[in-house]
């Protein structure tokens, strides 16, 4: 429960990204458009997490590297700490990538295995200028090490020696090296066991109540979700259906998507649930072609006529419940 | 009533130049007719080697079942020939895995693959057994079957990929049906209509199904009774919900308190301390006992045998010695 709202460290305001789908070789004409990001708008509060969950194709990925200022976005606006990223970017380019961070879902690609865990670490300080001299690069070294639940003497050994939960305790600590104030991270235990899943979480949260660290986390996982984030934005063919503080997304959901989501993940009952009234119909539509209306319509039980023709605003119904719906 | 499927102290090493590793190393379960069986662990705790085992499908070398049997109706599938072998596997026990994209050949249709496996076990002649494709894609919700029959691979999606296998698993009626994550691929709304035709499978047509699967939620909606894997070895089993409700083993209490859940608030997770044990050199005793919080002197030597501690539920822990 937070009893002060903290202020805004980044937000986007109708964001989009279409990616061409090149034609053939002849012409440089775009036989088409992914709208990966369609119109979304979200914020990040200081010393907090927003959840990004989604199913694949859905966009979260792409809105976690345009925060970041890795990709221009074909639209929209991105407020960092008060100032346009664009600006930011282009007035001190360094400082912001100091500043805002990534960790991705696959630490054995993540880590460059010719490099020690030393150097991993090290580099973005040297780069930066953090340190004066090597033997403060180390010293630095080991103890963001020693936060991330590591030892010392890792520092001299290569990733190929870790554990898969290991090496994204590393990739965690290089993000970290720079004493960033934002930290993407995309999918950070999709590719760990369940045991090794909890412990990089519980690392995440201690990391972010002694740092003050805001956090995107991006997510399939609704349940991982749930357990780490303060707000909630789902999203569907890149669009944001519904954004609200955790507590009561998972209580009440408002959006039938979020619905039909929640209530399609197999949980531990007894008894056991019955799996055949929880599917939802239907496939995820392609989103270079996505279905006229809202994109959800197609797999909506509680679709009306006007769903499969006018696009539903993004809005406010409740103080701090958004939804993207004609029904609500 | 006589199981339909039981593997009795079952062992299969591979032996690679680190040495061997020793994948399962006295296994013991049982699925009875029409019944789920759940098999659950983490990466490399041999659920997958189970499933290769049971279909005969071990790579060798470097390979080897080196104890143990399979009966199968009676009959031990260890005993047979390559040949015999081959007309039970997808006859009478079928497989689905993980990433329907490599199990469907790239270059055929899916139809004409669902097809071929109707026509090398009952020499149906290829026509029919395109027909009986699109019906068992109508059976599986392939939408528009006298279309998709004729795509090719990848021209569907996950999910479709996913149907398709189901549809070639149910063409020949198997008894058993091994899914191995079938749906870890999948997203989440896919997840259930798979896990639905499954059951279906299931309950209309009585087979029997060994479902692996790391998520705990799948397992406990999917299956009547559930075995728990560590490093090799089952630790537990017993009926879902009673193995759900009150874990005995340590491990399986320490897995069931580290996951996140959807429909509660967990304020801290519990951790599992260490890591995985290395399947080459495994700690001697019970595997578990360097991570495990209740760990005594007896467990760093003996490995525990297997009691029924409540009725239907077994566990491998020397805490539950008399």
């Amino acid at each position: 429960m937070r009893w002060l709202a903290m202020p805004t460290l980044i937000s986007a305001e109708g964001l989009y990204k279409h990616f061409p789908i090149r034609g053939g070789i002849v012409t440089s004409k775009p036989a088409g458009w992914v709208r990966a990001v369609d119109g979304v708008s979200l914020s990040v509060e200081v010393g907090e997490t927003l959840g990004l969950v989604g199913e694949s194709g859905s966009g979260k990925s792409t809105t976690g590297l345009l925060l970041l200022g890795l990709i221009k976005p074909s639209g929209g606006r991105i407020l960092y700490d008060g100032k346009s990223i664009e600006e930011f970017l282009a007035r001190n380019p360094r400082e912001f990538r100091r500043r805002a961070q990534i960790v991705f879902q696959n630490p054995f690609a993540s880590l460059n295995p010719r490099m020690t865990v030393r150097d991993i670490i090290g580099r973005g300080m040297k780069l930066h200028g953090l340190v004066k001299n090597d033997k403060e690069l180390t010293e630095r070294a080991a103890a963001i090490l020693a936060e991330v639940g590591l030892r010392e003497d890792h520092l001299s050994r290569y990733p190929h020696e870790f554990s898969g939960g290991q090496r994204q305790r590393i990739a965690i600590a290089r993000a970290l090296a720079l004493n960033p104030e934002f930290i993407v991270l995309d999918e950070p235990t999709s590719a760990l066991d369940v045991s090794v899943q909890a412990q990089i979480l519980n690392l995440l949260k201690d990391l972010q109540r002694s740092r003050g660290l805001s956090y995107l986390f991006i997510s399939h996982n609704l349940a991982v979700v749930r357990h780490i984030s303060h707000d909630v934005a789902v999203m569907y063919l890149g669009k944001i259906m519904e954004s609200s503080p955790k507590e009561v997304l998972f209580s009440q959901p408002l959006h039938p998507y979020t619905q039909a989501l929640l209530r399609s993940i197999p949980k531990i009952s007894f008894p056991p649930e019955d799996i055949e009234n929880k599917v939802i119909e239907g496939d995820i539509p392609s989103p270079i072609n996505p279905p006229p209306g809202c994109p959800f319509n197609p797999r909506c039980r509680k679709a009306i006529d006007i769903c499969m023709i006018k696009m539903p605003d993004f809005r406010e119904v409740m103080p701090g419940r958004w939804v993207t719906c004609h029904l609500i | 009533m006589e199981p339909l499927l039981e593997v009795k102290d079952l062992a299969t090493y591979f032996y690679t130049d680190e040495g061997v590793i020793k994948a399962l190393d006295g296994i013991s379960f049982s699925i009875n007719e029409g019944e789920i069986l759940g098999l659950v662990g983490e990466t490399g705790c041999g659920k997958s080697v189970t499933a290769t085992s049971i279909m005969g499908l071990i790579p060798s070398p470097p390979g080897k079942i080196v104890r143990g049997s399979i009966l199968f109706k009676g009959k031990d599938l260890l005993s047979l020939s390559e040949q015999q072998m081959r007309r039970i596997r997808g006859k009478d026990i079928a497989m689905i895995f993980q990433d329907p994209a490599s199990s469907l050949n790239p270059v055929l249709r899916v139809g004409f693959q669902v097809a071929e496996a109707i026509w090398a076990h009952l020499k149906t002649p290829i026509r029919e057994a395109m027909l009986k494709a699109v019906e068992l894609f109508g059976l599986v919700n392939i939408p528009d079957p006298h279309t998709a029959v004729n795509r090719y691979p990848h021209q569907l999606s996950g999910g479709m990929k996913q149907r398709v296998m189901i549809a070639m698993a149910l063409s020949l009626n198997p008894k058993l049906l091994i899914a191995d994550e079938p749906t870890t691929a999948l997203d989440v709304s896919i997840q259930a209509q798979i896990l639905s035709l499954i059951k279906i499978l299931q309950r209309d047509y009585g087979s029997s199904v060994l479902l692996i699967s790391h998520d705990l939620g799948v397992i406990s909606t999917m299956a009547h009774r559930v075995a728990v894997m560590y490093s090799g070895l089952i630790v537990e089993q017993g009926r879902v919900e009673g193995l759900f409700q009150s874990p005995l083993h340590p491990y399986t209490q320490g897995l069931l308190a580290a996951i996140p859940r959807v429909d509660e608030d967990i304020s801290e997770l519990a951790v599992i301390e260490g890591t995985l044990p290395n399947p080459i050199n495994p700690p001697a005793g019970c595997r578990f006992h360097p991570r495990c919080p209740r760990a005594m002197e007896i467990c760093k030597s003996k490995r525990p045998a297997f009691k029924a501690v409540k009725p239907y539920h077994e566990v491998a822990c020397h805490a539950y010695a008399d």
